[in-house]
């Protein structure tokens, strides 16, 4: 029996981990045409990864040793989200929502650190940004997760016609948790060269790939759980698709916004939306 | 609260020219910056004197990537001066096209950047794709896609013939402008981060030299074609576009404004081209002792070449050139001051920076206030 789960454990995190490197291709590769480019092959961030994993891993003498747990938190954070999720192996208990949004602020926790203590101007500002953005995304994000999770405080499929306000705070909260464009401010490439990344090379740069990679995968997954009706492994990954066609529709049609922006329009547009979703849900569902 | 010094450059991605920034910032506010210039000092002004000026032509156009026309056009209108020779009508014409179309897409290339700053990949790549109608038909009539060198003393090297797929390109990059000049004014992300940013007034660029189209930004009307007409600018109409906010957003616009009106021009001009000679036979021989200063209003601004020469001899005895963005330089720290982090790349970006072509030195001594020379074997030595 333990030498089967061990066996599911390791088969769902490898399954994840490929479909997240490949929603991250996928993402890129659509983005790419949408903006008449031929982009790279889907398959190039796991090549990346690969090609990380045999660099030099390069350490500067400002950085301090914290800076190694960042990668390795993220990764474990994002892991043990994927547990939670009601797809293959999973633990099903009543509160796991709370664990998923602890764990799920635990895994930006990860950059947070590596941003702080890698010692460059950039990554400081970086994480220090990374921060800020999560004040803004936690609270629409944690909001509207409530909303379909309420009544039994796990994770359970439902559809997105009936929480739609809900819907369109997480669809918000996902795109700025993820950092992707209107919200890649904490790596803004343009203002902090890489950001919180920009220090780190070989294996720590490809853990935080790693680790990108279940993040994607988590998040699309919880869109297409709560709000696109769940279902299997294999419906779950069908619906994934369309929620990731979606991230990279947005993501080629806005200029980024600047930090103090973007933290309005999360408390002031998201928020708002999230909680007359849970109004609903509290006194009129 | 402490003050964190954040290095800029020479080396980032957001930045297209070696120089580099040092930003005083508390929190994410700019409170001051230094400046250091000097990361690419070529000796472009001693190979001018290196060469005879036949060939000096060619490394003219090789000063600058992108505006290498209007180094080549300003080189030899002062060379022209010096022997008293007037290029006919025709080549005139043709140079003043190859002029405006080097500004269009020299332009849209400051355009498509700015997008990029902004953090703005769409608007960045398709700005691209229509920049490519440019470079074609500047591929068609000098044969090149970069550097053109079609000047050449007392006329031009190839003739133009107009077809109608010229036409049928320069009205699509008509209508493209319109479309981008609508994108770049009425989407929020855009506006909110540029409108009232990074202010330059009408005091400070009389003040700080400002030249080109960033002073037109301010309100400052200057402008060489209209000022000084040189080569075909005085037979054609043309409008000199002046904002008045003096940010960054009045930047992008007088851009996308002025791209417009070199349509129009080119319209102008290939309409009324004359026929005739695109060349006269020039002697190198009759150069005098002479000095002349010669200037263009390139895409960036104000553009000076300063040529002296001696009797008998082709090869000039100096050069002098003054870069427009080297002239705006100096109003970096008022630009800068004041604003955000995020906001520091696409304030650089806003006067179009472009300084590598001449980029110069200065060896002080911050003790003893004295300046030094220091020769080409030493630099390569490193005795200095």
């Amino acid at each position: 029996m333990a030498i089967i789960d061990f066996f599911l454990i390791v088969t769902k995190i490898l399954v994840a981990g490929f479909f997240g490197f490949l929603f991250m291709g996928i993402i890129r590769k659509l983005a790419a045409r949408f903006q008449n480019r031929i982009g790279p092959p889907i398959w190039q961030p796991i090549l990346d990864f690969i090609k990380l994993l045999s660099k030099e891993n390069i350490v500067s003498k400002r950085e301090s040793p914290w800076t190694n747990l960042g990668p390795i938190i993220s990764l474990a954070a994002y892991i043990s989200v994927l547990f939670l999720l009601p797809i293959g192996l999973h633990f099903d208990f009543y509160g796991s929502v709370i664990w998923v949004i602890y764990l799920l602020f635990a895994g930006v926790g990860g950059y947070i650190i590596a941003g702080f203590a890698s010692g460059n101007p950039y990554s400081g500002i970086g994480g220090s940004r990374e921060l800020v953005q999560a004040f803004g995304f936690e609270l629409p994000f944690i909001i509207s997760l409530l909303v379909p999770t309420l009544k039994l405080l796990s994770i359970a499929s439902s559809w997105f016609y009936v929480y739609p306000f809900a819907f369109v705070a997480f669809l918000i909260a996902v795109q700025g948790e993820l950092a992707l464009p209107p919200f890649h401010i904490p790596d803004a490439e343009q203002e902090l060269v890489a950001g919180v990344f920009t220090e780190l090379s070989g294996w720590r740069l490809g853990l935080f790939e790693l680790a990108y990679a279940f993040k994607i995968f988590v998040l699309s997954s919880l869109i297409s759980i709560l709000f696109l009706g769940g279902g299997s492994f294999l419906a779950v990954l069908v619906k994934d698709f369309f929620v990731i066609i979606f991230l990279a529709l947005i993501r080629v049609l806005f200029a980024r916004m600047t930090i103090d922006r973007s933290l309005k329009f999360f408390w002031f547009v998201a928020t708002p939306l999230a909680l007359i979703g849970l109004v609903r849900v509290l006194f009129l569902m | 609260m402490h003050c964190m010094r954040v290095p800029f450059g020479p080396q980032h991605p957001a930045l297209p020219e070696p120089v580099h920034f040092t930003l005083k910032v508390e929190g994410e506010e700019v409170k001051g910056i230094d400046m250091s210039l000097g990361y690419n000092h070529r000796g472009i002004e001693k190979a001018f004197q290196q060469r005879d000026v036949l060939k000096d032509i060619y490394l003219a156009e090789r000063v600058c990537g992108l505006c290498g026309h209007s180094h080549s056009s300003c080189f030899v209108k002062g060379v022209e001066d010096v022997l008293g020779i007037k290029a006919p009508e025709r080549a005139n014409y043709i140079r003043t096209l190859v002029f405006e179309l080097s500004r269009i897409h020299s332009h849209m290339l400051f355009l498509a950047m700015t997008a990029y700053e902004l953090g703005y990949d769409t608007l960045f790549q398709i700005i691209f794709k229509d920049r490519e109608y440019c470079m074609e038909l500047l591929e068609e009539i000098t044969g090149n896609r970069v550097h053109y060198v079609i000047n050449t003393f007392g006329g031009v090297r190839r003739d133009f013939k107009v077809n109608p797929k010229m036409r049928e390109k320069l009205e699509i990059l008509k209508k493209r402008i319109k479309y981008h000049e609508k994108a770049f004014n009425s989407e929020k992300s855009i506006v909110k981060r540029t409108r009232g940013k990074a202010v330059l007034t009408h005091k400070d660029v009389i003040e700080l030299g400002v030249v080109g189209p960033n002073a037109r930004a301010s309100g400052v009307s200057m402008d060489m074609r209209r000022d000084e007409p040189y080569f075909s600018y005085g037979d054609i109409k043309f409008k000199v576009i002046t904002k008045n906010r003096g940010d960054i957003l009045s930047r992008i616009n007088i851009r996308l404004e002025e791209v417009y009106e070199s349509l129009k021009m080119i319209d102008q001009l290939i309409e009324k081209m004359p026929s005739g000679k695109i060349r006269i036979p020039v002697n190198l021989g009759g150069i005098q002792d002479k000095e002349v200063v010669s200037r263009v209003e390139a895409p960036r601004g104000e553009l000076v070449y300063y040529i002296r020469t001696s009797k008998g001899k082709t090869f000039p005895e100096r050069v002098k050139i003054r870069t427009p963005t080297y002239a705006t330089m100096t109003a970096m720290e008022k630009l800068l001051t004041g604003l955000q982090i995020a906001d520091v790349p696409i304030a650089i970006m806003s006067i179009d920076p472009c300084l590598s072509c001449t980029d110069r030195m200065t060896i002080l001594d911050l003790k003893t206030g004295n300046k030094k020379i220091v020769s080409g074997d030493d630099l390569r030595h490193g005795n200095y």
